[in-house]
């Protein structure tokens, strides 16, 4: 799907790889974390419309809500176990379609597309990630042998 | 039912390794989250009354704003020329765009799979004879209706649990969500109907799947390729044993 959708804008428009390699990495990386170079430069001002206002709330939501889960992650080394979830897996490359897409059509994100990626690492990431303390055991896991055991 | 309540809130309490410390909040949490003992609803319940709180307070704020500016002409968005004007004025190769039909949908989509402009949402729903606040309610209705489709599939994901409590208030108190939920553009819908897919798939609703898909993809079309994968995920069997999803 990735390949077929980068064949076809590159079939309009060749210039468009160029700016798929300016822009990936970035894009990725904001994607991901919700991070982008306005946020580090300090360039969002909470003025204008009540909408826009809220975006630039919801940046920084993102951007926490991201670095939270994802220090969770490295924190109870469960990175390389999610790759091992289907679900996880089609997260990560849904999150790797829109980057690729966004960074070679248009070249970057608003708040609304970035909600997409990240609705899915929280739907079907973050679960894999808080519900587990011991590696590989599950909290949940843990929770259903010891109702069993008191059974 | 009660007894397994009991029994998951003290395994939970065994589990911590501070029991003495964590004894009363987990008890307090155990009593917020098992509410369900006694009423049968899902616990998650209990934040839609402050969504609804926070979703009317942004509408009167966003209202207010647009009541001022109209008449202090220093307004930047394009309701300073009617309170009724949509949030975006958008361009499909350098034409304002007023209405596309289905096949334009299609066409574009071949000549550019990442036009975020496909099918403008409220320029369709003012074809009909909707105004502005009345398309911001329609959204609005959306933001709930998304609120219960992602309750579904947590529902469907994670077994009821403080987790799934935290996870589900992150999401839905997203101020991103809120954002378009009391704007004019579509993309609260685009979030209803891409979980909604998923979650019919995962419920093996395959009619429902695929009136979902298209509902998405009149949308934004390439959103199309994110329920493909899924898709591919669901019906493709497990390569690598996933631990974690074993007990759900």
């Amino acid at each position: 799907m990735i390949i077929l959708s980068v064949s076809l804008l590159l079939q309009i428009r060749p210039y468009f790889l160029q700016l798929l390699r300016n822009e990936f990495l970035v894009r990725f990386v904001e994607n991901f974390t919700g991070l982008n170079w306005y946020m580090i430069t300090g360039r969002y001002k909470l003025e204008g419309s009540p909408t826009y206002k809220l975006e630039i709330v919801g940046n920084y939501y993102v951007f926490l809500s991201y670095s939270l889960i994802w220090t969770m992650a490295i924190i109870k080394r469960k990175l390389k176990q999610l790759i091992a979830d289907r679900l996880v897996l089609a997260s990560l490359i849904s999150g790797l379609y829109l980057t690729v897409l966004h960074a070679m059509a248009i070249g970057f994100f608003v708040l609304r597309i970035k909600l997409i990626t990240w609705l899915l690492v929280f739907a079907f990431i973050s679960p894999e990630i808080i519900l587990s303390d011991v590696p590989g055991l599950s909290v949940s896991r843990r929770l259903l042998n010891m109702t069993e055991r008191k059974g | 039912m009660i007894y397994q309540t009991r029994v998951s809130c003290r395994s939970v309490l065994i589990g911590s390794r501070k029991e003495e410390s964590t004894k009363l909040s987990t008890n307090a949490r155990c009593i917020l989250i098992h509410r369900e003992r006694w009423s049968g609803l899902p616990a998650e319940l209990v934040l839609v009354a402050l969504q609804v709180s926070i979703i009317f307070l942004v509408l009167v704020w966003r209202i207010d704003y647009a009541g001022s500016t109209v008449n202090n002409p220093i307004w930047t968005e394009p309701q300073q020329f009617s309170p009724f004007m949509p949030d975006e004025v958008s361009y499909i190769s350098g034409k304002m765009v007023r209405f596309i039909s289905l096949s334009d949908v299609l066409l574009n989509y071949l000549e550019n799979p990442v036009n975020v402009n496909l099918w403008r949402f409220h320029i369709f729903l003012k074809s009909k004879g909707f105004k502005w606040v009345q398309i911001v309610w329609i959204n609005i209705v959306g933001y709930f209706v998304f609120v219960a489709v992602l309750l579904s599939l947590l529902d469907n994901l994670v077994r009821n649990s403080a987790y799934r409590f935290l996870i589900f208030a992150m999401i839905t108190f997203n101020p991103g969500l809120f954002q378009i939920s009391v704007s004019s553009i579509r993309d609260i819908w685009i979030l209803v109907f891409l979980v909604a897919s998923i979650l019919s798939l995962r419920k093996k609703l395959y009619v429902l799947a695929v009136l979902f898909t298209i509902l998405l993809g009149i949308l934004r079309t390439y959103m199309l390729g994110i329920v493909i994968f899924f898709a591919f995920a669901m019906f493709f069997k497990k390569s690598f044993p996933s631990l974690s999803r074993v007990s759900y």
